[in-house]
């Protein structure tokens, strides 16, 4: 009885370790580009405060830019 | 100058040592209630600095930054703009936050100006956003991501905030959401690279949106663990860690450029504390040099940020870009 308990508590271990590998590898997609630190020129200079409204409609959300959802929302959907 | 830093901790202690080595500031007062750190501290820093006993400190500094513990800053801030100095706050804890930015209107009754959010995020943060920002026509989104924590201050707030209520920004109202909801995997800069994250109590949207007028939306998450999250709700089962290890902030903004769509992903990776820290000790001299305007804000809407972020950049906490597909149509 024992036995078969620790057997059976063994075989559900292994297998749920086996899903949670796979799920974990298929979860992650590759990153689409790459980070660079921002150079001298690109930081120097004060440039005046952005992100005033001109007055025009909002804009359909687009893609994540070098980010891919994998939980419960879609990019266009989170806020 | 003589500048007074209130907490010895992680950030608090280098935010001393980075002011001891300025040749702008004459004199560094650092008060922690813990009588031995603030000894070792003090002790460590040279003639430039000196122990303060009482957190009062009545005409004795002509700025302040308070790195204590969040939750506990309100208070010391308070006093501080009551007395006329300038102050540089770390806090990232979201009623505190507002809570001190709604001391704006006493900080310009008494002309001085307060510095919500000096941090790593908010504060670099909030810098990036301006930065990015810079090469738009308009603001449509701004979203934030934090990896990592500093002191064991951090770690705790880390370990709040996760069971609080998120505030986001969307589509012009408030909206309150379960901490630890909404999975979404940031990438942050390397080593850091690829991590969960899960909207949290985090101020980012409330220092954020006053600054960017018209922004339709903006978010902050916080990259957690599934023990993280589990356990949030708990006290915390172990104490925690000195330090941590390297974390990371990313900022993306979305908005307009002509006619055309653009999205700019700014990040960067550090040790949290210790990027805080030069954070905070910059806006101090950026805020003396620049002589910022009474009232209390976030980085983003303080006078000059390029200025401030090239100063960050120059102390060694230096910004990447994300580069990989960045115009949509």
């Amino acid at each position: 009885m024992i036995r078969r308990a620790l057997v059976a508590v063994l075989t559900g271990m292994a297998v749920a370790a086996a899903i949670r590998l796979r799920v974990r590898r298929r979860a992650v997609p590759p990153q689409t580009g790459g980070w660079r630190e921002l150079r001298d020129d690109e930081l120097v200079g004060d440039v005046p405060q952005g992100g005033e409204p001109d007055g025009e409609g909002e804009l359909a959300g687009g893609e994540r830019s070098g980010t891919e959802p994998t939980g419960d929302e879609t990019s266009a959907e989170r806020g | 100058m003589r500048v007074a830093v209130f907490g010895a901790g992680a950030t608090g202690a280098r935010v001393a040592r980075k002011l001891a080595t300025s040749d702008e500031v004459e004199r560094v007062l650092v008060h922690d209630p813990d009588p031995q750190r603030l000894d070792w501290v003090v002790s460590s820093l040279g003639p430039t600095a000196a122990a303060a006993e009482s957190p009062v400190l009545e005409g004795d500094a002509d700025a302040m930054v308070v790195a204590t513990p969040s939750g506990t800053q309100l208070d010391i801030a308070r006093r501080a703009v009551d007395e006329g100095a300038m102050v540089v706050t770390t806090s990232d804890d979201l009623g505190e936050t507002q809570a001190l930015l709604d001391l704006d209107h006493r900080a310009r009754s008494c002309q001085t100006a307060v510095a919500v959010g000096a941090g790593y995020m908010p504060g670099l943060s909030c810098l990036l956003a301006r930065h990015a920002a810079a090469e738009l026509d308009q603001v449509d989104e701004i979203h934030v991501a934090k990896a990592g924590t500093g002191g064991p201050a951090c770690a705790r707030q880390h370990h709040r905030c996760l069971s609080g209520m998120a505030l986001d920004w969307r589509d012009g109202e408030w909206v309150r959401r379960p901490g630890g909801s909404g999975r979404e995997l940031c990438w942050f800069p390397d080593p850091v690279s690829g991590r969960d994250c899960y909207r949290a109590a985090l101020p980012d949207a409330v220092v954020l949106v006053p600054a960017f007028p018209g922004v339709s939306r903006v978010t902050a998450r916080l990259a957690a663990t599934r023990r993280d999250r589990f356990t949030a709700p708990l006290p915390m089962l172990s104490p925690p860690h000195p330090e941590g290890g390297i974390g990371a902030i990313r900022v993306e903004v979305r908005g307009r450029c002509g006619s055309e769509r653009k999205v700019v992903v700014l990040g960067s990776c550090a040790r949290p504390a210790s990027a805080a820290a030069t954070v905070a000790a910059a806006t101090v001299l950026h805020a003396r040099a620049t002589r910022i305007e009474p009232g209390a804000r976030g980085l983003a809407a303080i006078e000059r940020p390029q200025a401030l972020l090239a100063s960050v950049a120059a102390q060694g906490l230096r910004p990447s870009r994300f580069e990989g597909f960045t115009t949509f149509a």
